[in-house]
């Protein structure tokens, strides 16, 4: 019927028909995952908007919200709300330094295991691959043992007759930023590696017979042509250092707890859903202005 | 001075990789300790299984491992079962694109949120604390991973084949079953696999959806994380080091062979 149709392009009406079957069967093919990510992504995060202008809980009631009130003033207070804006701040921050840190290392780094052959290109892809593939709290166990007061770390300068007291590693900045570097630096890595892998190899040869250095070379030829992909690695990067939950609860006081710790306390330990739903709204909103702002300008000035 | 900087440049990436392997490493050793407390294992204490044999002897770690294993396994299914015909479908209607766009995109929302959306939406369906609920929750995660795995697995494929049993008579499903499919098999292996070893690894939409009976191990593990450090909770998150190794074997394993030219 299909083909019947192709064969006979003059006869419009059959072939829009074709084309609407076709459409039919692609839509056949989406609607499965359709259905899922609109029932069980776009309609529960309307749901938890719709909770953070709810009222709240009705005592006695079973639920922690009440959703026959509509209090639109909910956000405008949040977002007024000091403690709102300042674990905001840590959050962007945090995001923010967990970036940069995670760029300055993975692009060196992945160029070094794109440069690497045999044995150890296989030794460092593991090391890159290993980490992801285990749970945050292996890792988190291991930081804390490093960093800990008793970690190995102290013990080592301690033994070693360098400091008397261990030093405080543990709830400050950088074992925040230690743990959340280790947890996402593999994402930015295997970014930057396929994009690096996609270079071709002749244009490197060509560029050292035209005279450049090696170093030249390779910034020219393998890392300027991976920009693009830089960018999208950052935003990996950035997207899991604004999510961070796990390191700033364990590893951080509550000067570096962020808006993700921030939902889960409200939500699970003190049930305020309202409270909740509210920062949890608004910190993704926020997020979500500071990560399309650079993106849209990018895009303006290329157009 | 050229050669002091190619040993830095060296230097860099040793560093670079044992920072991101000592943690791993560490707590592996710790594992196999043999004393009751936290400590490195040396050549003189030798290692020592036994913690693994306490935790697996545990029912509460026990009960854990199961609900991990069984909710990975259903998020894989689901994941695969949703992302191929995806996969299909952009490849041929340029109008898939956004609703593709639209279910990578939980990936890139904070598991907390994830989390507590999740919770009101099962608290609706009825599906709260149960091992389906929470396998359509890690199925957040895993849908975007298997999709992006199979799309890039199916614009591999030689079109050629697929038109060459469609010319020999076959219907675009019999075509799609006998030919395209089990070209596929690696890849939904692969894809499969991914989204297991995102479940059982999975910690935050755990805690809000799991229930008295339904824990997943990782959700057993880190109230002893967060408060006590005990060597139990090393060999029981290295029970999941191990599982997530043997996946990643086993994926990369079917990877080499569907790479090797036949």
């Amino acid at each position: 019927m299909q083909a019947a149709a192709e064969l006979t392009p003059g006869a419009p009406g059959a072939a829009a028909a074709a084309r609407r079957a076709v459409a039919g069967r692609g839509l056949l093919l989406v609607a499965p995952a359709l259905l899922f990510v609109v029932v069980l992504f776009l309609v529960p995060f309307l749901a938890v908007a719709r909770i953070s202008v709810a009222g709240p809980a009705v005592p006695g009631s079973r639920t922690f919200f009440d959703l026959s009130v509509l209090a639109p003033g909910n956000l405008p207070a949040l977002a007024a709300d000091p403690l709102f804006r300042s674990v905001l701040g840590v959050t962007l921050r945090l995001g923010l330094v967990t970036t940069v840190v995670c760029m300055a290392v993975a692009v060196p780094f992945a160029a070094y295991v794109h440069r690497a052959r045999g044995w150890w290109k296989a030794v460092l892809v593991a090391a890159i691959i290993l980490p992801k593939l285990v749970n945050l709290l292996v890792l988190l166990y291991g930081v804390l043992l490093i960093l800990g007061n008793r970690g190995f770390l102290n013990q080592g300068l301690q033994g070693l007759g360098l400091v008397d007291r261990p030093l405080p590693l543990f709830g400050n900045l950088f074992a925040v930023v230690f743990t959340e570097v280790l947890v996402v630096l593999p994402y930015p890595l295997l970014v930057l590696l396929a994009a690096f892998s996609a270079a071709d190899a002749r244009q490197f040869d060509a560029a050292r017979s035209l005279g450049a250095g090696p170093v030249r070379a390779y910034l020219e030829t393998v890392i300027r042509p991976a920009w693009p992909a830089a960018g999208g690695a950052a935003l990996i990067t950035a997207v899991w250092g604004f999510g961070a939950f796990v390191g700033p609860l364990v590893l951080g006081n509550p000067p570096y707890y962020t808006v993700a710790v921030e939902v889960y306390t409200r939500a699970l330990e003190r049930l305020e859903w309202v409270d909740a739903a509210g920062w949890a709204l608004l910190g993704v909103l926020a997020f979500g202005a500071v990560v399309a702002l650079p993106a849209l300008v990018v895009r303006r000035r290329r157009s | 001075m050229r050669l002091a900087g190619r040993a830095a440049w060296h230097l860099l990436a040793v560093a670079v990789a044992a920072f991101l392997l000592s943690p791993l490493v560490l707590s592996v050793l710790v594992s196999l300790y043999p004393g009751r407390s936290i400590g490195l294992p040396t050549l003189a204490t030798g290692l020592t299984p036994d913690w693994y044999r306490i935790v697996l002897g545990d029912p509460l770690y026990r009960q854990g491992l199961l609900s991990s294993l069984a909710v990975g396994v259903l998020t894989a299914a689901i994941s695969v079962g949703l992302g191929l015909p995806l996969a299909v479908a952009e490849f041929r209607h340029r109008w898939v694109r956004p609703v593709a766009a639209l279910v990578v995109l939980p990936a890139l929302v904070p598991s907390v949120v994830l989390g507590m959306q999740s919770l009101v939406a099962f608290e609706m369906l009825g599906l709260r604390g149960t091992r389906l609920g929470l396998a359509l929750a890690h199925t957040l995660w895993g849908l975007p991973l298997a999709y992006l795995v199979l799309r890039a697995a199916y614009r591999r494929l030689d079109p050629r084949l697929r038109d060459a049993a469609r010319s020999l008579g076959a219907g675009p499903w019999r075509a799609g079953w006998e030919v395209t499919l089990p070209l596929l098999v690696p890849s939904l292996v692969v894809a499969g696999l991914l989204a297991f070893v995102a479940s059982i690894n999975e910690l935050v939409m755990s805690l809000f959806l799991a229930s008295g009976s339904v824990r997943t191990l990782p959700t057993i593990i880190w109230p002893q994380v967060r408060h006590a450090v005990r060597p139990d909770v090393a060999a029981a998150s290295g029970l999941l080091l191990l599982l997530a190794v043997a996946a990643a074997g086993v994926a990369l394993a079917v990877w080499r062979r569907a790479a090797r030219p036949r």
